[in-house]
């Protein structure tokens, strides 16, 4: 029960992106579920989010920097009017190759300070990502969970969707200048091809978001694409990614 | 039964028993905090729905040795379990998950795609087994023809239409609707050129042909009538008769009318 209670603290029925949120990470038990404890003023002061104004109800934001400071990010921007919409597809577990135990606390901190705002139904959304989804170069050895995640076109509307609720820029903050992740760009070239315009922001900046263009990466819009994304990575049983890697293999884990 | 006949019934079993436990088993795992009832029930019924069909045909249509034995007939019920069970991910490959879209991200679009994928899969295999002939090898090869048919139509369909992008990620209800009617028809189509009394491998290709074209022709007025009514810029997520539930209809009345007038089948 306070699963779903923090669930829809982050996704809360009436939103009309609340449909995407990924309650995966949610089902888990997190520490102090529904304690009152919030993330301090302070906190939310040092995340830097005047590249996001003026909220016009016309920007969609994609947070896609480290899982803990993207929910920070988050709660910042719901207190500018935009709805936080969690998409961490994974689960934890012992000698995790991802710690999520940070994202975790973040999560049931944000959620105290969400209960205390009140976020129009039709706000523009804000993504929640961890750029540290699938870190390059380290492959998780066996006897540890891999619980390395992606997202997928289908973990966000589509262009056509943002258009007729009225969203015509992107905006996504990053680490740096460093084009978008394989996987976001499957997303990112869609919404531009549909005709919304990408904005890149850098984290712990203040400077105005930027145009930047995404090109078409490998296998764009094949029907098996998806499969080819996720080759490799380890599927949880209750949902999203998470699983040990066997002792004596090093294969895929995914069967659709 | 024969000694390879107790060997593919086994194997058949391990098979059935693995793709099918698994299906039960996520759908009883995925956490209900990403799909309600609503979107688990479709799929835990569509299996059983599928084994109920092709056992009606079966009991009527079958070689006369199947007809009445409870041994072939268990036998054809366990090797149309695995085979559905094995060639299931197929539909993941053409674009839709049962998975993914339905349990996951509780994607009402996708759900009449994958409902009707596994149908018109079973559609296939029920054809091969449907007249007279020699053993489950037969069967394995007409029905293994229109599954190939089917799924070689559909792998084109996404190439040219691409339904996985609007059923998947604009949700549209309609396109799954007329894609699931698609599937169906395509099933009835390739699974009757898989029927009938096997006479040799070259009579059953020969055989197999108009319902290839008639396949191919149903693949094209699919493509064409996507063109003129998929939507530019409107997304229904709610689905409506006129543009969904209305082709979908008329693509297996269409199937169904032309199978009726060259006679469903060749003896």
């Amino acid at each position: 029960m306070a699963n779903r209670i923090l669930f829809e603290t982050w996704a809360p029925p009436a939103s009309l992106w609340s449909r995407w949120a990924k309650p995966v990470l949610f089902a888990e038990t997190l520490h102090g579920m529904l304690s009152n404890r919030s993330l301090s003023e302070k906190e939310l002061d040092a995340a830097k989010t005047a590249w996001a104004l003026p909220n016009n109800n016309d920007t969609a934001i994609v947070l896609d920097v480290p899982g803990e400071t993207a929910v920070l990010y988050a709660v910042a921007l719901a207190n500018k009017g935009y709805q936080p919409v969690a998409l961490f597809n994974t689960t934890s577990g012992s000698r995790a190759a991802i710690d999520v135990s940070k994202i975790k606390k973040a999560l049931t901190l944000g959620a105290a300070n969400l209960r205390g705002m009140t976020i129009p139904a039709k706000a523009p959304p804000a993504f929640i990502l961890d750029s540290e989804r699938k870190p390059q170069g380290r492959s998780p050895k066996p006897g540890q969970y891999d619980n390395r995640w992606v997202v997928l076109p289908q973990d966000f509307p589509s262009g056509r969707f943002l258009m007729n609720h009225g969203i015509r820029n992107i905006v996504i903050l990053r680490v740096g200048t460093k084009p978008a992740a394989d996987d976001l760009s499957h997303i990112l070239v869609r919404w531009q091809e549909r005709g919304l315009r990408i904005r890149g922001a850098s984290l712990n900046s203040n400077a105005a978001a930027g145009d930047i263009r995404v090109t078409r990466p490998n296998l764009f819009r094949l029907a098996f694409s998806r499969l080819l994304v996720m080759f490799g990575l380890r599927r949880n049983s209750a949902g999203g990614f998470g699983a040990v890697v066997p002792e004596e293999s090093s294969g895929g884990g995914y069967y659709g | 039964m024969a000694e390879s006949e107790i060997i593919i019934l086994i194997v058949s079993a391990i098979i059935g028993l693995f793709f099918w436990g698994q299906w039960y088993w996520i759908i009883h795992r995925v956490n209900p905090l990403a799909s309600g009832p609503q979107y688990r029930w479709p799929l835990q019924w569509t299996p059983p729905i599928c084994i109920a069909a092709f056992y009606a045909v079966v009991q009527k249509f079958a070689s006369w040795d199947v007809i009445g034995s409870l041994a072939y007939t268990t036998f054809y019920l366990v090797f149309a379990a695995a085979w559905v069970g094995a060639l299931r991910p197929l539909l993941g490959f053409c674009g839709v998950s049962w998975r993914d879209d339905v349990l996951e991200r509780a994607n009402t679009a996708a759900v009449m795609p994958v409902a009707a994928g596994l149908f018109a899969l079973t559609l296939c295999f029920t054809g091969g087994n449907i007249g007279d002939g020699p053993g489950w090898w037969v069967v394995f090869f007409a029905a293994g023809m229109a599954t190939v048919a089917l799924i070689v139509c559909w792998q084109i369909l996404e190439l040219v239409c691409h339904n996985h992008e609007i059923i998947t990620i604009d949700r549209d209800v309609d396109c799954g609707l007329r894609l699931a009617g698609w599937l169906v028809a395509m099933g009835l189509l390739f699974g009757c050129g898989a029927a009938g009394d096997w006479v040799s491998v070259e009579a059953t290709i020969d055989d197999f042909v108009p319902y290839a074209i008639a396949g191919f022709v149903m693949m094209i007025a699919y493509m064409i009538l996507e063109a003129f009514i998929r939507p530019h810029g409107i997304v229904r997520e709610k689905g409506e008769f006129l543009w969904g539930t209305l082709p979908a209809l008329a693509y297996i009345t269409s199937a169904l009318i032309w199978l009726a007038s060259i006679g469903w089948w060749k003896q």
